[in-house]
C-alpha cells in the first residue's frame, strides 16, 4: 500500500487534467476524491495493528518497507519506508493539501485542470520525498517539487500584485532551489563514491551509507557541509531566506499554504533523516554556530515582522523565526527538546498555514495585504477575526495550545544544554507576542477604513477551522497521543 | 561486398541528376532519395554480422560505427521527408537539395566507418563543401551568405593545418593507419618525440574546430542563426555524430588517450566547452543563436560521455543514450521550428527573442507542440523524468569517482545556468499576448502527421527511461 500514496494523486492529477474538457467544475472533484483516497490510506497506516485485528486484513498489505530494484548496477532501488515521524509529515501534507483544495473550491482558475495538476503533483513529490530512504529517489522527488510550485506562481499568481517584476522573485526562488539541488546531488555523489572505494559496492540505500564513518579530510568535510547548506538552504535560515517572502507574495491564493506547510518542512526533514546520523565527527564543532544562527533567525525574523506593512511579509518574517526555533532544537542534541521539536513541527505548520488561509480570505474582500488600508474590521467580519486571534495566540504560544507545550519542552532542553543563552533567547517570546499582537492590533481594531458587506466562511471552512483549532487545543492539553508508538531512536 | 553501402548512395546521387537534367520533379528525386536511404539502412541491418570481421584498407566495421550511421541514415531520412513537405509549396527549384542533403551523407558516413587518413580527410571535405552549399539555400539573406562564407574560409583554413599535421605524422611513420600510430608510438620514445604529439594534436584541434568546441566555437553560432531549420535538423546532429564515431574508432585503435597529455587536452576543451557554452547562452537575444551557444556545452557533455568509455560501471550503455537523447532532442526542436515556420510566429523568432516573447501565445495555438517543445527542453537541460537527467547524473558520477574536480564544479555550474536558460524559454510559451500577428495558421493534413511524428519522439525520451533501467 505504500507507493499508493505516491502514485494516487499523481494519476488523480492527470484524471482531472483531461477531465477539464467535459466541465470546468470536475477536475476539483476528481482532485478531492483522490485527497480523501489518500487520506483514507494513510488512516489505515495510523491505526495499523487495530484495524487489522478488527477486519482481518492482510499484514502484507501495511508493510512498512517497499522496494523495487530500478538500476541493479548502480545500486538504485525505489525503496520507501514508513514510520511515525514521516507518517506525522505525511498526514499533515495531506491534510493542508485538503486544505488548499476546499478553500480554493469557490475561486475561478484560468485553466482548473491544469492548476489541479500541478496541486496534486506537488503533492505527491513531498509525500514520495518523506517516504523514500533512496537518495536517488529522495533527490528525484525534491528536484521535481521545484517545477510545480513556479508554474503555480507564474500562470495562477496573483494578477493583482503582479507588476513585471513578478517573474524576478520567481528566479530568485528558482535559482536558490537549484543551487541547493546540485549541490545536494554533488554531496550524495561522493558519499557514494566513498562507500564504494571503501566496500566496492555501488548503492544509494541510506541504510547502508549512514554505516561509513567519515573521516576528517576535505572531502569528507564538503560531504557534509553540502548537505547541511542544502537544507538550510530549503528551510530557509537567514543568509539564505531572500527568496522566501516574495515567492509567497507573489503566489496563488491557495498554494503559500504548501510553500510554506512542505516545502520548508523538506530541509527540517532532511537534516533530521539525513544529516545528523552521519555528521558524528563535526557536530560538536558546527553545534554552537548552528545554535547561534537559530538565534540569529528568530530575532531577526521578528524584527522584521514588526517592521513590515505588508500581511503576508509579516507571517512569512514569522515563519522564518519559528525555522530558528527548529533549527535551535535541532543541534541542541536533548531528548526533551526532540520531543518538543515534533510537537512544534505540527502546531508551527498548523497555526501558521492557517493565518495564511485566513489572511488570503481578508485579501480576497479588500484587495490588498497592506496593513496602513486595514483596521476596524472586526465590525464588518464574522468569523475571521476570532479564528485569526486563536491562531496568532498560538503561533507566540498560549498556554493551553500546542506550541507553548513545544516551546516549553524546547527551552528546557535548551537551558540544561545551555543555561546562559537559553536566559538571553527566553526574551526573544517577548518579541513574538509583540509583533503579533501588532499586527493583530492593526489589522482588526481601530477606524473602519473601508466599507464592507459581512461576508461568511462556508460551512465546510469553518469546519475544517474548528478542527484544526482542535486539534491545537489537544496537542496542548493531551500531547501524549502524538507520542503513541513513537521512538525517537527510530529517527536515526 | 563492404562497400554497398557507399555503391547505393553515390547511384541514388547520380540518378537524382539525371531526372534534373531530363525533368524537375520534387516527388521523383525525394522518393529517388528515400530509396537510396532506406536500401543502405536495410544493407546495414541485415548483413550486419557479414560486415562486422571484414578487413579492408580503407574502412571499418565495429557496433559503434555501424549504430552512428544508422543513426545519421535516419536522421537525413527523417530530414528529407520534413523537406518534402516543406519545398512543395515554394516555387523556386528545389531539387539540387536532396542531392546536397545526400552528398552530406555520403561524406558523414564514410567518415564514421573510416579506418585510413585519406578517408578521414576526402569525408571531411565532402561534409564541408556540401555544408557550404546547405547553409545558403533558401534564404537570400545577408547573415546566410556571410555565415556561409565565413564556414568556407575558416574549415578550409582548419583542413589545411590538418594536412600539415598528417604530414607531420606521414613524415615520421610512412604510413597513414590509425593503428600503426600505436605501433609507432610504442617503438619511438614518445616523451623525446615533440612532433608525433604536435601532429596528432594539429590534428585534433582541427578536429575540435569541426565539432565547434569553445575556444574553435566562433563561426557556429553565426551557422545557427542564418541557416534554416531543416538544414540545422541534420547539421546539428549528423556532423557531431559521424566526428564522434570516427573519435571513438580513433581512440580506441590509437590508444593515445593512455598517454595523459592527450587525456588532458581532450578534458581541457570539453570542460571549457560546458562551462563556456551555457554561460555565453544565457547573454543572447536570439533564440536559433542562444540554442547554437548551448549546442556547444552539449557536445562537451558528448565528449566526457566518450572518454568514460570503459572506465565506469554503464558507461556504453550511457553513451549509447546520450547520443540518441541528443539525436531525439535536436530532431524534435528544429522540426517544430521548420513546422512553424509556415505560420506567422516563425518570422519573428529572428529578431530578439526574450524582449518580444516570440514563443508566447503557443500554447493556446498548437498545444500538442508546445508541450513536445516543453518535454524536449526538459531533456535537454536534465531534469529528471526525462533520459537527460539519467545522462548527466551518469556523467557526474563518472567524474566524482576519478576525482575531477574541476570537470564536475564546471558540469555543476553550466546545469545551473542551463536550467535557468531553458526555463526562461518555457515560461515563454504561456504568455498569453493579444496581437493581431499572432492568428493560428492552420496545419494542413501532413504537418498535423508531422505534428504527432514530433510529439511520440519527445514521449519516447520519458519512456526510454524505462528501458534502461
Amino acid at each position: 500500500m505504500l507507493p499508493f500514496l505516491v502514485v494516487i494523486p499523481l494519476f488523480g492529477g492527470i484524471i482531472s487534467w483531461f477531465s477539464q474538457k467535459f466541465s470546468n467544475k470536475l477536475p476539483r472533484f476528481f482532485a478531492i476524491v483522490s485527497i480523501i483516497l489518500m487520506l483514507l490510506i494513510n488512516i489505515l497506516f495510523f491505526f495499523n495493528d487495530i484495524f487489522q485485528k478488527l477486519f482481518f486484513f492482510n499484514k502484507n498489505l501495511f508493510n512498512n518497507n517497499f522496494s523495487i530494484v530500478c538500476i541493479r548496477k548502480l545500486g538504485i532501488n525505489f525503496s520507501l519506508y514508513n514510520d511515525r515521524f514521516s507518517l506525522y509529515m505525511i498526514f499533515l501534507t495531506i491534510f493542508l493539501g485538503m486544505v488548499v483544495l476546499i478553500f480554493s473550491y469557490n475561486e475561478n482558475y484560468k485553466s482548473p485542470g491544469k492548476f489541479y495538476l500541478n496541486i496534486l503533483f506537488l503533492i505527491s513529490n513531498i509525500i514520495g520525498s518523506f517516504l523514500s530512504t533512496n537518495l536517488f529517489f529522495f533527490f528525484l522527488f525534491i528536484e521535481i517539487m521545484i517545477f510545480p510550485i513556479c508554474f503555480l506562481n507564474i500562470f495562477w499568481g496573483d494578477n493583482k500584485i503582479r507588476k513585471k517584476n513578478n517573474i524576478n522573485y520567481i528566479k530568485n526562488f528558482f535559482i536558490h532551489s537549484q543551487i541547493s539541488s546540485m549541490i545536494m546531488l554533488l554531496s550524495i555523489l561522493l558519499l557514494v563514491n566513498y562507500y564504494h572505494t571503501i566496500n566496492g559496492v555501488w548503492t544509494f540505500e541510506f541504510n547502508l551509507l549512514k554505516t561509513v564513518f567519515l573521516n576528517k579530510d576535505i572531502i569528507e568535510n564538503f560531504i557534509l557541509y553540502g548537505f547541511l547548506l542544502s537544507f538550510i538552504i530549503k528551510m530557509p535560515v537567514v543568509p539564505f531566506h531572500t527568496w522566501l517572502p516574495n515567492t509567497i507574495l507573489y503566489s496563488p491564493k491557495g498554494n503559500s499554504v504548501d510553500l510554506i506547510g512542505f516545502l520548508s518542512k523538506v530541509g527540517v526533514y532532511g537534516l533530521l533523516r539525513f544529516f545528523i546520523p552521519i555528521s558524528e565527527n563535526i557536530f560538536h564543532k558546527i553545534q554552537i554556530f548552528m545554535i547561534l544562527l537559530g538565534i540569529i533567525n528568530v530575532f531577526y525574523g521578528t524584527f522584521m515582522a514588526s517592521i513590515k506593512n505588508n500581511l503576508k511579509h509579516i507571517l512569512s518574517y514569522i515563519n522564518i523565526s519559528h525555522s530558528g526555533i527548529i533549527l535551535l532544537s535541532i543541534f541542541n542534541l536533548n531528548s526533551l527538546s526532540y520531543e518538543g521539536l515534533l510537537l512544534y513541527i505540527i502546531s508551527s505548520t498548523i497555526s501558521s498555514s492557517m493565518l495564511f488561509i485566513l489572511s488570503n480570505k481578508i485579501y480576497s474582500k479588500l484587495n490588498t495585504y497592506n496593513l496602513k488600508k486595514m483596521g476596524g474590521l472586526w465590525k464588518v467580519l464574522n468569523f475571521i477575526p476570532g479564528f485569526f486571534l486563536f491562531f496568532s495566540l498560538s503561533n507566540f504560544g498560549l498556554p493551553g495550545t500546542g506550541n507553548f507545550i513545544s516551546e516549553i519542552l524546547i527551552f528546557i532542553g535548551f537551558f540544561l544544554s545551555y543555561p546562559k543563552m537559553s536566559i538571553f533567547f527566553t526574551f526573544s517570546l517577548i518579541f513574538f507576542a509583540f509583533c503579533s499582537l501588532k499586527m493583530f492590533h492593526r489589522i482588526f481594531y481601530g477606524n473602519l477604513k473601508n466599507c464592507l458587506k459581512n461576508f461568511d466562511l462556508n460551512i465546510f471552512e469553518i469546519l475544517l477551522i474548528l478542527f484544526f483549532a482542535f486539534l491545537l487545543i489537544l496537542i496542548g492539553l493531551f500531547p501524549n497521543f502524538i507520542f503513541y508508538k513513537f521512538n525517537f531512536l527510530n529517527i536515526f | 561486398m563492404e562497400f554497398f553501402p557507399f555503391i547505393i548512395i553515390i547511384c541514388s546521387i547520380s540518378f537524382g541528376m539525371f531526372f534534373i537534367i531530363f525533368k524537375r520533379n520534387n516527388l521523383v528525386i525525394f522518393l529517388n532519395s528515400i530509396l537510396g536511404i532506406l536500401l543502405t539502412i536495410y544493407y546495414l541491418l541485415f548483413f550486419k554480422d557479414k560486415l562486422l570481421y571484414k578487413k579492408n584498407f580503407f574502412f571499418h566495421f565495429d557496433k559503434f560505427s555501424i549504430f552512428f550511421s544508422l543513426l545519421i541514415l535516419t536522421v537525413i531520412l527523417i530530414t528529407s521527408i520534413f523537406a518534402y513537405f516543406y519545398l512543395d509549396k515554394k516555387k523556386i527549384y528545389v531539387e539540387e537539395y536532396y542531392i546536397l542533403l545526400l552528398l552530406f551523407l555520403l561524406g558523414s558516413v564514410s567518415l564514421s566507418f573510416s579506418k585510413h587518413v585519406s578517408v578521414f580527410f576526402i569525408s571531411i571535405e565532402i561534409i564541408t563543401l556540401s555544408t557550404v552549399g546547405l547553409i545558403y539555400f533558401f534564404n537570400n539573406n545577408k547573415n546566410s551568405l556571410e555565415a556561409s562564407l565565413k564556414y568556407m574560409i575558416f574549415s578550409s583554413f582548419s583542413s589545411i593545418f590538418m594536412l600539415f599535421g598528417i604530414g607531420i605524422i606521414y613524415f615520421i611513420t610512412g604510413n597513414l593507419e590509425y593503428e600503426n600510430l600505436y605501433l609507432i608510438i610504442n617503438k619511438f620514445d614518445i616523451y623525446k618525440n615533440i612532433v608525433i604529439f604536435l601532429g596528432i594534436s594539429i590534428i585534433l584541434f582541427s578536429i575540435f574546430f569541426k565539432m565547434s568546441l569553445f575556444p574553435f566555437h566562433f563561426i557556429f553560432p553565426d551557422v545557427y542563426q542564418a541557416s534554416s531549420p531543416l538544414y540545422l535538423m541534420c547539421f546539428s546532429t549528423v556532423n557531431k555524430l559521424s566526428f564522434f564515431s570516427f573519435l571513438i574508432y580513433f581512440f580506441s585503435s590509437t590508444l593515445i588517450l593512455k598517454i595523459n597529455f592527450f587525456y588532458n587536452l581532450v578534458q581541457i576543451f570539453s570542460l571549457l566547452s560546458i562551462f563556456f557554452g551555457n554561460l555565453l547562452a544565457l547573454f543572447q537575444n536570439n533564440v536559433k543563436r542562444l540554442l547554437g551557444y548551448a549546442s556547444i556545452s552539449q557536445v562537451g557533455y558528448l565528449i566526457v560521455a566518450v572518454l568514460s568509455l570503459n572506465r565506469f560501471e554503464l558507461s556504453e550503455e550511457n553513451a549509447f543514450f546520450y547520443f540518441l537523447n541528443y539525436v531525439i532532442c535536436n530532431i524534435c526542436l528544429f522540426g517544430s521550428f521548420s513546422i512553424l515556420k509556415n505560420g506567422y510566429i516563425y518570422r519573428e523568432i529572428d529578431n530578439s527573442f526574450f524582449k518580444k516573447n516570440i514563443f508566447s501565445n503557443i500554447f493556446y495555438t498548437y498545444p500538442l507542440l508546445s508541450i513536445s517543445l516543453f518535454i524536449v527542453f526538459f531533456s535537454i537541460a536534465g531534469i529528471p523524468p526525462t533520459i537527460g537527467f539519467l545522462n548527466k547524473f551518469y556523467i557526474l558520477s563518472y567524474a566524482i569517482h576519478n576525482n575531477f574536480w574541476i570537470l564536475t564544479s564546471s558540469i555543476i555550474f553550466s546545469s545551473i545556468f542551463g536550467t535557468y536558460l531553458y526555463f526562461k524559454i518555457i515560461v515563454s510559451f504561456y504568455n498569453k499576448i493579444k496581437d493581431e500577428k499572432m492568428y493560428r495558421c492552420r496545419f494542413s493534413f501532413f504537418e498535423n502527421i508531422l505534428e504527432i511524428f514530433i510529439f511520440i519522439m519527445s514521449i519516447s525520451l520519458i519512456l526510454y527511461n524505462f528501458f534502461i533501467l
